[in-house]
C-alpha cells in the first residue's frame, strides 16, 4: 500500500516519539526527580508515603481530567472547585438525610453534570467567552454552597460511603488507586480513539475550519463542559467519601491546582495541543513535589514559589521547543 | 550607469544544521524593481528576510550602499534605509492610519512621550499627496477599517517616511483585485522614479512581467538565474528556471485523460434564486452538470465566495434551494450539505481549512469521520485512506504524522483537496484552489481535477487568476457586485471579455 512512496512511517516506538514530545520529557523530568528524592529521604520511597501522596491528589486528578478536555478545546474552566463544593454538599445533604448511598452518588454526580452543561451551553451555543462564564459560575457555586450549607458541615454519612476513599480490596489495595487510574484510562481513551475526542482537539486548534468540515462545534463544546462538570462530580465524590464530611470550603482553589496540572502535562492553554498522560504527569508532579518539600523540612511558604516555578519552566521549556520547530522549517 | 544599492555575496543561511540557501549572490540598483522569484521552499523568503534582518545569514557578506553591514534586526535594517513588507502586517489595528505610519518617530511624540497627533495627520496627508491618494485614504481613521490594499499602502508609506532606499515586498499582490494591483504598482513605479530599489518576492508570473526590470531566480536554495533583464527573459524560461522541468501543459489541457461529455450528462447540481444572508448575492441561479468544471470570476468583494458559503450553508442563507441529482438539500447545515454530497474547500486554508496542529492523517482523515464515522476510530483504516490519497495526489511528507503546518503550500492544499475527495462527493466547491501555491503543485492540482471530472464529479471553482479559469474550466460564470453578469462557455471566453463583465456588468441581468 505503500510502495512507491518515500513516506517513512517508522515503527512505533519512533511514532510514539513524535506525538509525545512534550509528554516524555516532563516525564524524564519527574523519573529524575523522583530517583533523586528516594536517595534524598529514606521516607520519600516508602508504600505509605505514596499512597498518601494518591490519596490527597485524587480529587485534584479528576478536576484535571475534565480541565484537560476543556483546556484542548481552547477553552477554560475555572468553576471545578466550586462545582466540586456544591455538588459535593447537595450530594452530602442528601446522603445525611437519606442515608442512602446510591441517591447520594448519583445526586452529586448529576448537580456536577447539570452545572457543567449550564456552562457549556453558554459557552458553546451562546459563544460567550469562557474564562467570563466559568468565573461567574465559579462564584455563583461557591455563593449557593454556603447558601445551602449556612456554613455548616454535612457529615453522619453512611458508613459503607467512605469505601472509595479509604476502602481496601482484600484489605491491601486501595480503592482509590484503581479509580484514578482506571478513569485516566477511560478518558485517554477516549480522547484518542474515539470521534469525539478526535474533534475536540480539531475544534480547539481551529474552530472554523472544524466547522466548515461537517463538525458539530456548539455540540461538542457543551459536551466538554459537560464532562468537567461530571469529573467535578467524581471528585466531590472521592473527597467527601475520604473525610466522611462535607463542609462549604472544599475543592475552594482547587481549579488553579488542575490548571496547573494540565499545563505541567504539556496541554497547551491555545488549543487542540496536549493529552491526558502528560496530566497524570503533571498531577503526580505537584503532588510529589509538594510531599517531598514537607518531607525534606521546608518551610511550606515556599511551596508556592516551587510549584510556581515549575510551571513557568515547564510553558518556558514547550515554547523552547517550539521556536527550534519553527526556524527548523 | 546602474547604481548599486544592495550587493550580498555568497549568502548562507542554515536552520538547525539544514541547509536553507547557499551561494546566493544578489544585487539590487537603485531605482529598480527587482523580481526574487521561486517556488515555495526556493529560499526567496528566507534571502528577503536576511536582506531585510529578519535572519542573519550563516555564511556571506552584504553590503549596502557599499558599506559592509550586518543588520542583527529589523530597526537595524530600517535605520539603514531597508524596510521590509510582509504579508503579515505590521500595523496596530486599533491606532489611526497616521499613528500607524509614525508610530516609532519620535519626532512625532512632545516629550517623547504623547503623540503629536496634528503633526502625524498633517505629515501623513503629504505623504499620500505624492500618489494621489489624499482623498481616497483619511490619516485619522483607524486600520482596522481600511481594506487589505490600504494597508499595504500604509505600509510603504511607513517605509518611505522612514526615508527608506530599499523596500522589500513579499507576496504584495496575494489578496488584492486586479483594480488594487494597479494602484499598488503605480505606486511602485513613481518610487522607483525617485531612486528607492524595490525587490519583490513573487511567484505571479504575469505581475512580474508587468512591473519588474530585472529577475532572480532560486531554487531549492541555489540561485538559477540572477539579475537577468525581464525583457530578455521569456516566459517558459523563466518557468523552466523556477521549476526545473519543462511545464509547457500548466492546465493539463492536452493530458491523455479522457474527458466526459458533460453537456449530455444530466445535471448534478442546480442553485436557484440564492440570496446571501446579506441580501448582496441575490437570486442566483446555475446547473453544473456530471464531469462539468464551473468556474466563477469576477473581483474580490463581487460576493463568490459568499455565493458558494451560502450553497453549503457555511453562512446561513436568506432564501434559494439548492438540488444535488434533481433532490433537494432539505437542512440547512453544513452537515446536511455534506450528506447530500457536496464538498466544500474554503478560500484561506490556514483560517478555515486546515487544522494546522493536527498531523496529515488526522486533517485527511476528519471530513470523512465527521460525515460516516462511528463513534470509535478505524485506525488501520484510516492510514489506509490515507496512504491512498498520498499517492493519488502526489503529497510530499516525511511521514503521516508530520503537523500540517510544516508542509509547503502546494502540500497544504493538496491535503485539504484529500480531506474532500476522499467523500467522494458528487458536488466539490473549490474557493481559490491553486492560492498561494507554486507551479508544480498548481499543474498536479490542475490535473487532480481533470480526473475527478472524468470520473463524473461537479466541480465549481471560484477563482480570481483569469488564466486558471479560462484554463481548467468548461463554463465561465462572471459576476459583479453580488451578479452574474455573464455566463461564457470556454471557447467563447477571453480575458478582455472577462475583465469587462467583472468590473461594469452588462447592465442587464
Amino acid at each position: 500500500m505503500n510502495s512507491g512512496n518515500t513516506l517513512q512511517s517508522g515503527g512505533l516506538g519512533r511514532r510514539i516519539g513524535r506525538e509525545f514530545k512534550t509528554e516524555l520529557s516532563m516525564l524524564v523530568i519527574f523519573v529524575v526527580f523522583f530517583a533523586v528524592m528516594s536517595f534524598a529521604s529514606p521516607y520519600f520511597l516508602t508504600t505509605n508515603n505514596i499512597m498518601n501522596v494518591m490519596s490527597q491528589v485524587s480529587s485534584t486528578s479528576m478536576l484535571a481530567i475534565g480541565m484537560t478536555i476543556v483546556i484542548i478545546t481552547s477553552g477554560i474552566d475555572l468553576s471545578v472547585g466550586s462545582i466540586l463544593g456544591l455538588s459535593g454538599m447537595i450530594g452530602g445533604m442528601v446522603l445525611m438525610n437519606t442515608q442512602n448511598v446510591v441517591l447520594g452518588v448519583a445526586v452529586i454526580l448529576l448537580v456536577g453534570m447539570v452545572m457543567g452543561l449550564v456552562n457549556g451551553f453558554l459557552i458553546g451555543y451562546l459563544e460567550l467567552p469562557a474564562f467570563i462564564v466559568t468565573l461567574g459560575m465559579m462564584e455563583i457555586g461557591r455563593s449557593l454552597d454556603y447558601v445551602i450549607s449556612d456554613a455548616n458541615t454535612a457529615s453522619k454519612f453512611p458508613a459503607i460511603y467512605n469505601f472509595l476513599g479509604t476502602g481496601r480490596i482484600g484489605g491491601v489495595f486501595p480503592v482509590y488507586i484503581i479509580f484514578i487510574f482506571g478513569m485516566f484510562a477511560i478518558f485517554i481513551w477516549i480522547m484518542a480513539k474515539t470521534k469525539f475526542g478526535r474533534f475536540l482537539y480539531a475544534i480547539g486548534s481551529n474552530k472554523e475550519a472544524a466547522r466548515l468540515t461537517g463538525i458539530n462545534v456548539k455540540f461538542n463544546v457543551m459536551m466538554a463542559y459537560v464532562i468537567s462538570g461530571l469529573m467535578c462530580g467524581f471528585a466531590a465524590w472521592i473527597m467527601t467519601s475520604r473525610l466522611m464530611a462535607c463542609d462549604a470550603t472544599y475543592g475552594d482553589g482547587n481549579e488553579m491546582d488542575a490548571i496547573a496540572a494540565a499545563v505541567i502535562g504539556g496541554t497547551s492553554m491555545s488549543g487542540g495541543k496536549g493529552t491526558l498522560w502528560g496530566t497524570i504527569i503533571g498531577v503526580f508532579l505537584v503532588g510529589f513535589l509538594r510531599n517531598a518539600l514537607n518531607i525534606l523540612g521546608v518551610n511550606p511558604y515556599w511551596q508556592g514559589t516551587a510549584i510556581g516555578a515549575v510551571i513557568v519552566i515547564a510553558v518556558l521549556a514547550e515554547k523552547l521547543s517550539k521556536v527550534k520547530v519553527k526556524k527548523g522549517k | 550607469m546602474n547604481e548599486i544599492l544592495i550587493e550580498a555575496t555568497n549568502i548562507k543561511k542554515e536552520f538547525s544544521g539544514v541547509v536553507a540557501i547557499e551561494g546566493i549572490d544578489f544585487e539590487l540598483y537603485r531605482g529598480e524593481v527587482h523580481a526574487l522569484m521561486g517556488e515555495n521552499g526556493a529560499g526567496k523568503s528566507t534571502l528577503s528576510k536576511i536582506i531585510a534582518g529578519i535572519y542573519q545569514s550563516d555564511g556571506g557578506e552584504m553590503k549596502v550602499n557599499g558599506k559592509v553591514e550586518n543588520f542583527s534586526s529589523v530597526r537595524e535594517a530600517t535605520e539603514h534605509g531597508v524596510s521590509i513588507v510582509t504579508q503579515e502586517f505590521s500595523l496596530v489595528p486599533d491606532l489611526s492610519v497616521a499613528e500607524n505610519i509614525f508610530l516609532t518617530d519620535s519626532k512625532y511624540y512632545k516629550g517623547r512621550f504623547i503623540a503629536n497627533k496634528k503633526a502625524m495627520a498633517a505629515e501623513t496627508r503629504n505623504l499620500l499627496g505624492l500618489f494621489g491618494m489624499e482623498n481616497k485614504i483619511d490619516p485619522y481613521v483607524k486600520v482596522e477599517e481600511l481594506s487589505v490594499a490600504q494597508m499595504q499602502v500604509i505600509e510603504i508609506l511607513k517605509a518611505v517616511s522612514t526615508n527608506a532606499q530599499a523596500i522589500i515586498l513579499d507576496e504584495p499582490t496575494a489578496s488584492l483585485s486586479v483594480r488594487e494591483i494597479e494602484i499598488l504598482f503605480d505606486i511602485v513605479r513613481r518610487l522607483k522614479k525617485s531612486g528607492i530599489g524595490f525587490i519583490i518576492v513573487s511567484h505571479k508570473i504575469n505581475e512580474i512581467y508587468e512591473i519588474s526590470d530585472r529577475i532572480t531566480v532560486l531554487r531549492d536554495g541555489h540561485l538559477i538565474l540572477k539579475g537577468v533583464p525581464t525583457a530578455e527573459l521569456a516566459q517558459d524560461e523563466l518557468i523552466r528556471a523556477m521549476v526545473g522541468r519543462e511545464v509547457n501543459d500548466l492546465y493539463g489541457a492536452g493530458s491523455d485523460v479522457k474527458k466526459l461529455d458533460w453537456a449530455h450528462e444530466p445535471v448534478a447540481f442546480e442553485a436557484k434564486d440564492i440570496t446571501d444572508q446579506n441580501g448582496y448575492v441575490r437570486n442566483i441561479s446555475f446547473q453544473v452538470h456530471r464531469g462539468e468544471i464551473a468556474g466563477f470570476s469576477g473581483l474580490v468583494g463581487a460576493g463568490r465566495t459568499e455565493l458558494m458559503r451560502a450553497i453549503f450553508n457555511a453562512d446561513p442563507r436568506n432564501g434559494g434551494t439548492v438540488l444535488v441529482d434533481g433532490k433537494e438539500v432539505k437542512g440547512r447545515s453544513i452537515h446536511s450539505s455534506i450528506d447530500a454530497g457536496i464538498g466544500f474547500v474554503p478560500e484561506d486554508r490556514k483560517v478555515d481549512g486546515l487544522i494546522q496542529d493536527l498531523s496529515v492523517l488526522k486533517n485527511i482523515g476528519l471530513a470523512k469521520l465527521a460525515d460516516r464515522g462511528g463513534a470509535i476510530l478505524h485506525t488501520k483504516e484510516a492510514e489506509s485512506d490515507c496512504y491512498d490519497m498520498i499517492q493519488r495526489m502526489e503529497i510530499k511528507t516525511a511521514n503521516i504524522d508530520l503537523l500540517v503546518r510544516s508542509l509547503s503550500g502546494g502540500n497544504q492544499q493538496k491535503v485539504l483537496l484529500a480531506k474532500w475527495i476522499l467523500l467522494a462527493p458528487k458536488v466539490l466547491i473549490i474557493d481559490e484552489p491553486t492560492r498561494g501555491v507554486d507551479i508544480g503543485a498548481k499543474s498536479d492540482i490542475y490535473a487532480i481535477l481533470r480526473s475527478l471530472a472524468a470520473q463524473g464529479m461537479a466541480i465549481i471553482i471560484v477563482s480570481s487568476e483569469i488564466p486558471e479559469v479560462l484554463g481548467v474550466c468548461d463554463t465561465v460564470y462572471v459576476m459583479h457586485e453580488g451578479r452574474v453578469t455573464a455566463v461564457m462557455t470556454a471557447s467563447e471566453a477571453t480575458e478582455e471579455k472577462i475583465g469587462y463583465y467583472s468590473t461594469i456588468g452588462d447592465g442587464k441581468s
